[in-house]
Parts: structure tokens; sequence; C-alpha cells
């Protein structure tokens, strides 16, 4: 019993791990624009940037 | 794929009041689809210090886009940041934060951020308190001094 408990637990955690795989979201609003400032927070050393697309 | 106006982005380090190098990076008409890698750096750079994203777009030459509503003319936000976690092109898995921006001011813009994008290393989006936050903390705040009044009334 404690075992198949423990079985289920492993594959719902194995089902939920696919779906954080990629958490990336475009902008939720478009038309309305972001109100507040969204600037970052500099975490560490070495900073890099890639261009990923560029489009209208 | 190109936007139609010509953009370069700066970052500026809020906190030391200095432009991380380089200055005008990505320029959007040369990079191809996706484009370049870029590693920024600064003398006076220091973990926990605020940047800012500003967006220079060559139609406007007198304006700035900026992650700072206090800098972009329109008092809006330019930059949509999001957590990130996937492949750019032959770059590979890159995880990071998303940078999206706007490039054209209010009126003119359709504010879908996704005029020139940006995947960052090394930065997180910083926190934005809410009204909410607020309500709380001051809530706790007339709290703590009743209490303390109550305390020490003679």
């Amino acid at each position: 019993m404690r075992l198949s408990l423990l079985a289920l637990v492993s594959i719902l955690a194995a089902s939920t791990t696919a779906l954080h795989a990629d958490p990336f979201t475009p902008y939720g609003h478009p038309g309305s624009p972001i109100l507040s400032s969204t600037n970052a927070i500099f975490t560490g050393a070495n900073g890099t940037g890639s261009m990923r697309t560029s489009i209208r | 794929v190109s936007a139609a106006d010509t953009d370069t982005i700066s970052i500026f380090d809020a906190t030391t009041g200095t432009f991380l190098s380089p200055t005008n990076a990505f320029n959007n008409q040369s990079p191809s689809t996706p484009g370049t890698m870029v590693t920024f750096s600064s003398p006076t750079l220091h973990t926990g210090d605020t940047l800012v994203f500003d967006l220079f777009n060559t139609s406007f030459p007198s304006d700035t886009f900026s992650s700072n509503t206090g800098t972009s003319p329109d008092g809006d936000s330019h930059a949509y940041l999001t957590y990130f976690n996937g492949t750019i092109g032959s770059f590979g898995n890159i995880v990071g934060t998303y940078v999206g921006m706007e490039d054209l001011p209010r009126g003119q813009s359709d504010f879908d951020y996704n005029d020139d994008t940006f995947v960052f290393t090394n930065m997180v989006a910083a926190p934005t308190p809410e009204p909410s936050t607020f309500a709380l903390l001051g809530t706790g705040l007339l709290g703590a001094a009743g209490a303390l009044r109550r305390k020490f009334r003679v």
C-alpha cells in the first residue's frame, strides 16, 4: 500500500515536471502599456545577453 | 525578421549611475535572427545593482524608450521581463531573463513588447511592490505604533 502510494506520488511529480519545462510566456496584454518600471537586478559576474528576435 | 525602425539598446546601472559597455548594442538591422550574443560589463557593476534597459530608435532621436517609467517620454515602461528557459538558435538552451521591448511611443505603439527581444543571463526582474503590499505594510506599521503608544502611555 505504502509502495503504491509512493509510485503514485512519483508519477505525479514526473508529469508536473514536464509542465514546468518551459514557463516562458509572451506579454499577455497586447495594446496595454506597462505603467510601472520593469528594471532588473544584477545577480552576478559575466552577464550576457543574446538577441532572440526582432519583429514589429 | 527586422523591425522597420533601427533600434539599439543600452543597459544603465542605476545604482552607480553608469552605462554598461558596450552601449547602443544589438542593432536590430545588422544581425540575422536569432542574432548576436553580447557580454556587457562595467568596472563599477556589483551584485544587487539595479539595471535599466534603454532602447534608442533612430526615428525618435530625442527619446529614450526605457524600462524606467521616469525616463520614457510617455511615462510607460517599454520593457517586459519574464523568466526564460528555452532554445535560442545555435546558442542552444539558455536559462535567463527574457526582455521584450517596445520601440514606439504611446499613440503609435501596439504595446505587444516584441519589437526587440533578448534573453539575459545573470539578472532577474526587479521586484515591484504591489498596492496590497503597501497596504499590508501600512496596516502593520499603524498597529505597531498603536501598541507602542499603549505601552508607554502614562
